[in-house]
């Protein structure tokens, strides 16, 4: 193990490919695309944990809403409030019906029309925040009827609708993401690829030389492996610092403006060391290219 | 097929580089195990391109050549490094790794035969003393002089102790003193069994010998016996 360890990370000891003018950008190249890919793939995972958040929030959930009857004025909107309230308890599978207070309403709407818009002269509708008992079946059409019909101004929203849109976006930007990732990965591979060539058409002589004395392809493959896995790891892992440090910021930004829409940019310990094995794989796969690169190029050699 | 006892049988071989003429033709010989050959001719017979052809550096366009017993125009490629590494090599041109120190350089065969490290550098660093390089053993080969350089080259070759051993003009860039302490060296791995071929056209030091010749005359190989009254 100690031996094919030290073989693997034997730096081009016979091929000089540390001078190569090809190899000088492949970190760079390397932690560029790494940066990419935990962010792309950070991304990807706070997007999957908040459509989580969201469903979960929302499964089980109604909410009542009650227009403010311009000449009404308040009593009327409390009177009307009230008693929508007393419906919806009195229906049964709903477990719970209470109106969102006026700072609870507040700091819903500060986000879009600022902290004062409860002082404002704006007409704000009541709120009700149902919530359906365990395995209710309640039919929220039929009950968002009875609800129009015998509370003038009020309306049921199930949430469903938007969520939905929500998660479809949630998932479609997933998917992108995934293709993203899927690109760099393909871009690392063929720059390898040329890079390795390029290694084998500079040092030609010495691998012929290598060749004559009687050294295996597998010897010199390993050569342009260790090259590239020393490369990559290096350009990989000061892209992941790199990448890792913009998805902390954006945490913290997040988490002072925007924790409204992503309830937490923050990643567990298991997300983190799943992006920690991106500059890995990385150098892995660049090492693996390098490797089956020179074996077929090597190959159609004497 | 090659019979018992012989390390090189070449059949019928041609040799043509690209598209362009035979510059080896019929050329049909054997060696012995344990003999010492000097390939001699005159610049532009062949001799590198016949050594070519021995060190399997070069495909044959006909013919049939055996290297101790195996036919290496049909063997396949796995199976080569295994008869290479029984073939030491001194190039005319050296072929040396640049970005290797001396040592580095003629250790390669050791290492890559799989020697232990230990032992590579003790026998490399008492070879490379023998031949007169124990100030050059960290020298890379861009600061040695050509004659240094070949020695390495030479030192490369025989490291391993090779059961054949093909040296392209070995003494080509040295004076006569050194050219004739390399020449007993190779003699010397030669009493201990290592068949040798060395190309040359320095006829003066050929007759200083006592040994067979390997004559290419219009890319034909023609062996003619030891001449007389060498030293």
């Amino acid at each position: 193990m100690r031996q094919l360890l030290g073989r693997l990370f034997r730096d081009g000891r016979d091929v000089p490919l540390g001078g190569d003018a090809s190899s000088r950008f492949l970190p760079w190249i390397t932690g560029l695309m790494v940066y990419l890919a935990v962010v792309a793939l950070a991304a990807t995972m706070v997007l999957a944990d908040a459509g989580v958040t969201w469903r979960r929030g929302l499964a089980g959930t109604l909410t009542a809403q009650i227009m403010p009857d311009a000449g009404g004025g308040t009593e009327s909107l409390d009177a009307r409030t009230r008693a929508a309230t007393a419906l919806l308890l009195a229906t049964p599978g709903i477990a719970r019906a209470s109106v969102l207070t006026d700072d609870q309403l507040a700091a819903l709407l500060a986000p879009w029309l600022g902290a004062e818009a409860m002082a404002s002269e704006l007409p704000v509708p009541r709120l009700i925040d149902v919530a359906l008992a365990a395995d209710a079946n309640v039919d929220t059409r039929a009950l968002a009827a009875r609800l129009a019909a015998n509370i003038p101004g009020a309306s049921l929203d199930d949430n469903a609708m938007w969520l939905g849109r929500l998660l479809a976006l949630i998932g479609a930007i997933e998917a992108v993401a995934l293709i993203v990732l899927a690109l760099i990965g393909l871009s690392g591979v063929t720059i390898v690829v040329f890079t390795t060539r390029s290694g084998l058409a500079i040092h030609e002589d010495v691998v012929a030389v290598l060749h004559l004395i009687g050294a295996r392809d597998s010897y010199i493959a390993e050569q342009f492996q260790a090259h590239v896995l020393r490369l990559a790891l290096k350009g990989g892992l000061a892209g992941f610092a790199f990448a890792a440090a913009t998805v902390a910021m954006l945490g913290v930004m997040t988490r002072s403006t925007g924790e409204f829409l992503l309830s937490s940019m923050s990643l567990s310990l298991v997300q983190w060391i799943v992006l920690g094995v991106l500059p890995l794989i990385a150098a892995a796969s660049g090492t693996a290219t390098a490797r089956l690169t020179v074996m077929r190029a090597i190959g159609r050699m004497i | 097929m090659a019979n018992a006892g012989e390390v090189v049988r070449f059949r019928n071989v041609g040799m043509r580089y690209g598209l362009g003429p035979e510059v080896l033709h019929d050329v049909s010989f054997a060696l012995k195990a344990g003999s010492f050959h000097f390939l001699t001719g005159p610049s532009g017979a062949g001799k590198s391109s016949l050594l070519k052809l021995m060190y399997i550096g070069h495909h044959p366009s006909r013919g049939l050549i055996h290297l101790f017993g195996n036919d290496v125009t049909t063997i396949g490629r796995r199976d080569l490094p295994a008869i290479r590494r029984r073939i030491g090599v001194v190039f005319q041109d050296f072929r040396l790794i640049e970005n290797l120190s001396a040592v580095d350089n003629v250790a390669l065969p050791l290492r890559i035969a799989g020697a232990n490290e230990g032992r590579v550098r003790e026998h490399v660093a008492d070879l490379l003393r023998w031949v007169g390089l124990e100030e050059q053993l960290e020298s890379r080969p861009s600061t040695l002089s050509g004659g240094q350089q070949q020695r390495v080259a030479i030192a490369r070759a025989v490291i391993a102790r090779p059961e054949l051993l093909l040296a392209d003009e070995p003494t080509g860039n040295v004076d006569d003193e050194i050219a004739m302490r390399l020449l007993y060296l190779l003699e010397e791995l030669n009493k201990i069994g290592t068949t040798v071929v060395i190309a040359t056209h320095n006829e003066a030091l050929v007759s200083k010998f006592d040994h067979p010749r390997l004559v290419l005359v219009d890319g034909e190989v023609v062996v003619s016996p030891a001449a007389a009254g060498a030293a």
